[in-house]
């Protein structure tokens, strides 16, 4: 006899929620849900109870001195999981005010054992937990502590084959509380706030028995309720399809001459860094990739930071999306997230199998997203070029680079290195003009043109010229003609061109 | 905002008075509709909760019969009803079916300010199937 206890995950019906628990809440677990007051604990836990309950196996939720129950009630009703018709079916709602008073914790449990072998709930819910344990430092010796509740409710629940969830408020993670020690769950919940911008964070800081997705995850709480935004995963069966894209097929940029500048096309599944100073063409470019991926049939995403794509600056793009041969993910919320983000990405790139992708730029994403995750921005944005990579899709991204002459830079992030392929963008004067220039910097493991191309952009698009072979010091913003000997010696040092 | 349920518990106390309903079974008949009440909603609000919505609920009422003022004055952490049906025993069958059902209506109006109309109805509805009779909603239907 080897076989060992099957637990079964309950799906909380809060979405993301059960990718960071680890597949879902284990059934008869005892848990604490925690966090300041207004992080959301109470809603957290009135979607679970309402996603859960069914008449046949309903819940209980009590409620102890904290919020008035006519007022939970009040505002809880306001979600959309909120639903009256299983109020006293699947949902019953306790109040344990008038017993707290009476008679204290010893009374409370009392109760609660009482409607427990009364109802036979699947779940249990106690709120506010802080209030009973500011009620039981109160209390005498007479009376049973906290520690005591907390052991017998839990030894309870779990023999009532309940799972339960007590809620607190104002819980210091720091100090090392026996009620810590007893739950099976921990939950918490924080609000991030710097300036004037809030975030909402949740961390399962333990959950017994399964791999939870460890650190802060972003939540937001809408009309829906809450919402969390997991870590992008890579799956073994993601990873295979990025690896049966990992073919020698190159895609075509749509954009003459760049192809050829590339070594013959950007090699699929691929990520690109297109860096340029503002007005230099970056967008134009990125659209053109998008336009050519419809045209050879493929379709893609574009992710707009700046503007979005409408008809008098990029028409054909603007004409794609209404077409639904682009996807657009255009999220202003003040308190975006990169998962957020990425969750958009992915579900739009498998609602279309979408194949191209633009981040359009990585300087306005960076802007878009709330401030607290800028210091970790890099950090992310690895993951989710990776992330994006196990999808198998071909990643286009601009980034504003402001022209420097005495030095060459590809991105203000140090996110280079992430990418497989670069393209720079720069402004050069020649004659009293400005010119933009263009050269493929880096194209991993295949042979690329180490030319510096002049570009125009006109109606049809970006148009690349010739070198500037009787200029030089173009780099540096202020190329010199050369003298006639010197273009005669580049020539014959580089036959082979 | 006239709820359905609240109108038919006054056309229900009226008919009764007209019926030739005494000042007792009157009484009787509305000190049990919140007993039903308070055992509907006092595990889910708590007993003060309930108390207090009754409390309120006869101070609006009193505007219009200012002989339910004595039911409201003072704080009280449970709804006396001893007290409410001394008060109501004084008055006519017309005014009792008149003041009562005016409390009555204010309840659940008060209630359905705060937590809104179907969730007053979920919770009351046991108190409803209680206090009238199967006869009695069909004619009002």
């Amino acid at each position: 006899m080897n076989k060992t206890v099957t637990i079964n995950r309950l799906a909380t019906g809060v979405p993301g929620l059960d990718d960071v628990l680890g597949g879902g809440l284990p059934e008869f677990s005892f848990n604490l849900i925690a966090g300041p007051p207004g992080c959301g604990k109470t809603t957290l836990a009135h979607q679970m109870m309402f996603a859960l309950a069914t008449p046949l196996r309903p819940a209980i939720y009590f409620t102890v001195l904290g919020e008035p129950p006519l007022k939970m009630l009040r505002y809880q009703q306001q979600f959309e999981f909120f639903d009256s018709e299983s109020i006293n079916q699947a949902v019953h709602f306790i109040s344990l005010t008038d017993d707290m008073m009476a008679g204290g914790l010893k009374q409370v449990l009392h109760r609660i054992v009482s409607e427990v072998e009364t109802r036979n709930p699947a779940l249990v819910f106690v709120d506010s937990f802080r209030s009973v344990m500011l009620a039981s430092t109160t209390e005498g010796r007479a009376y049973l502590n906290l520690q005591h509740f907390v052991q017998q409710l839990g030894m309870l629940m779990t023999s009532w084959q309940a799972t339960t969830f007590l809620i607190g408020e104002y819980f210091n993670e720091a100090d090392a509380n026996p009620v810590f020690t007893v739950a099976d769950g921990l939950i918490w919940l924080r609000q991030s706030v710097h300036r004037n911008s809030m975030v909402r964070k949740l961390e399962v800081m333990k959950m017994r028995g399964q791999p939870t997705l460890p650190g802060l995850h972003t939540f937001r709480i809408d009309a829906a309720g809450v919402r969390v935004f997991a870590p992008a995963r890579m799956s073994v069966a993601m990873l295979a399809v990025s690896a049966a894209t990992d073919s020698n097929e190159r895609l075509r940029m749509g954009v003459h001459r760049l192809d050829d500048m590339l070594g013959g096309g950007l090699p699929r599944g691929y990520s690109m860094l297109v860096a340029g100073p503002s007005g230099s063409g970056k967008s134009i470019l990125a659209a053109a990739f998008l336009a050519e991926g419809a045209r050879c049939g493929e379709t893609g995403v574009i992710a707009a930071f700046e503007q979005v794509p409408n008809r008098s600056h990029t028409p054909i793009l603007a004409e794609l999306i209404d077409k639904g041969t682009v996807g657009l993910v255009n999220n202003r919320a003040p308190d975006l997230s990169i998962d957020e983000i990425m969750l958009l990405l992915v579900s739009e790139i498998r609602r279309l199998k979408a194949t191209r992708v633009v981040i359009d730029s990585l300087s306005g994403f960076e802007l878009a997203l709330a401030p607290t995750f800028h210091p970790d921005f890099r950090e992310n944005l690895s993951r989710m070029i990776a992330a994006l990579a196990a999808e198998g899709v071909t990643v286009l991204m601009t980034s504003e680079l402001e022209d420097r002459y005495t030095d060459l830079r590809f991105s203000p992030y140090g996110t280079a290195f992430m990418t497989d392929a670069i393209i720079v963008q720069r402004y050069i004067e020649v004659d009293s003009r400005l010119l933009r220039m263009m050269a493929v910097v880096k194209v991993r493991g295949s042979a690329h043109s180490d030319e510096l191309r002049l570009f125009s952009i006109n109606d049809d698009g970006i148009q690349i010229s010739e070198m500037l072979t009787d200029q030089e010091g173009l780099l540096g913003g202020r190329p010199t003609k050369k003298g006639p000997r010197d273009a005669a010696s580049l020539a014959a040092e580089r036959p082979h061109d | 905002m006239e709820s359905e349920e609240s109108h038919r518990i006054v056309v229900t106390l009226t008919q009764r008075a007209g019926d030739g309903a005494d000042e007792h079974q009157l009484a009787d008949f509305i000190v049990s509709a919140w007993q039903t009440i308070e055992a509907s909603l006092s595990p889910i609000i708590g007993q003060r909760s309930v108390a207090t919505l009754y409390k309120r609920s006869f101070y609006l009422a009193s505007r219009k019969h200012p002989w339910l003022m004595d039911v409201h004055e003072g704080m009280q952490a449970t709804m006396n009803l001893a007290a409410l049906k001394a008060a109501l025993v004084e008055q006519s069958s017309a005014e009792i079916a008149a003041g009562a059902g005016d409390a009555l209506q204010m309840f659940y109006e008060v209630l359905t300010n705060l937590i809104g109309a179907p969730l007053t109805e979920r919770l009351l509805r046991s108190v409803w199937a209680d206090l009238l009779p199967a006869s009695t909603q069909d004619n009002s239907a």
